[in-house]
């Protein structure tokens, strides 16, 4: 019989023998297990926090994320050789709170047939997840969804944070505007 | 059988199951987006979001007035209202240009009488206000 190190345990051994170390049962997977839109921090580069999201949906469309390491626009749900390679980005924190606010950002389109989001992925209002160090309010060509907060103790230099996950569905959502008022955007889970 | 909200596109969120008050106004469509241009063409609640419940493909509530010449009275109709607004709104003013007149509960199934001397547009219903 063998026996294999696997997910939530492993082995060490020592000159007393073998054992089995259970000391972390539920490690922090990668972007293929977790719900969508999880935001998984992944460290400290370059003097930068870096951030990926698990793939999700805004009325069945992927979102997109600017990725720091090709300085391209990539989906969420980016593989490569059937392997997930999805984008990742930085993290902007305000240096008075030390907060970062990761919101899912989308707009109608802004001519015939006026679909939101808008389904062109060359247009800015096609749904992208963004980085903000201030909390982001909604306008008329652009809807925000707060997907996550992170607070860390140092906005130059983290070295200690904490993710509070608000989304954790794919979603839909719909745009209701009257008149000269402010558009107003509903989403709801699926 | 009830509908879930978020199962389909048609029942996305809850928004598709509110609107405004038409009055005979334009609309801008696209899916999942409806923007009702500012004027008296549509009429918004003045509490809360400006919005009232309706059912999921009957559109907007509607208002409908219709000029009569005496002794025939104007007809007043308001339609495709769900519950409880109906009987809510008996009792209200409805304004038109030249008259006022008060809901009765047949406004909102078969139309009522409207008095005398109206003047089409109705500019105003009690609660509601034309969109800004």
């Amino acid at each position: 019989m063998n026996l294999q190190p696997g997910a939530g345990y492993g082995f060490t051994s020592s000159g007393y023998g073998i054992s089995i170390d259970s000391s972390n049962p539920f490690p922090d997977d990668t972007v293929r297990t977790r719900t969508p839109f999880y935001v998984i921090v992944l460290g400290v580069v370059s003097g930068g926090l870096r951030y990926q999201v698990v793939s999700g949906t805004l009325n069945n469309l992927v979102p997109e994320m600017d990725d720091v390491v090709s300085s391209t626009e990539m989906l969420l749900d980016h593989t490569t050789e059937g392997v997930p390679t999805p984008p990742t980005g930085v993290l902007s924190f305000n240096t008075t709170t030390k907060e970062s606010w990761v919101y899912l950002r989308s707009g109608p389109e802004a001519a015939a047939p006026y679909a939101f989001p808008d389904p062109s992925i060359s247009n800015a209002t096609y749904p992208k997840v963004i980085s903000s160090d201030v909390e982001l309010s909604d306008t008329d060509t652009e809807g925000y969804v707060l997907l996550a907060k992170i607070d860390t103790d140092n906005a130059s230099s983290p070295t200690v944070w904490t993710v509070f996950q608000y989304v954790s569905n794919s979603l839909w959502g719909d745009r209701l505007k009257l008149g000269t008022n402010t558009a107003r955007y509903y989403y709801a889970r699926i | 059988m009830g509908e879930f909200i978020g199962d389909s596109a048609v029942h996305s969120t809850w928004a598709p199951l509110r609107g405004v008050v038409a009055r005979g106004g334009s609309v801008i469509f696209g899916d999942h987006n409806t923007t009702y241009p500012s004027g008296s063409g549509w009429f918004k609640t003045i509490e809360g979001n400006g919005l009232i419940r309706r059912r999921t493909f009957a559109g907007n509530p509607e208002l409908f007035f219709l000029e009569g010449t005496a002794p025939s009275e104007d007809f007043f109709a308001f339609n495709s209202l769900v519950d409880p607004y109906p009987a809510e709104l008996v009792g209200k003013t409805v304004t038109t240009s030249t008259s006022s007149f008060t809901m009765i509960a047949d406004a909102f199934t078969i139309g009522q009488p409207a008095g005398l001397n109206g003047t089409s547009p109705i500019t105003s219903v009690e609660w509601f206000e034309p969109l800004p």
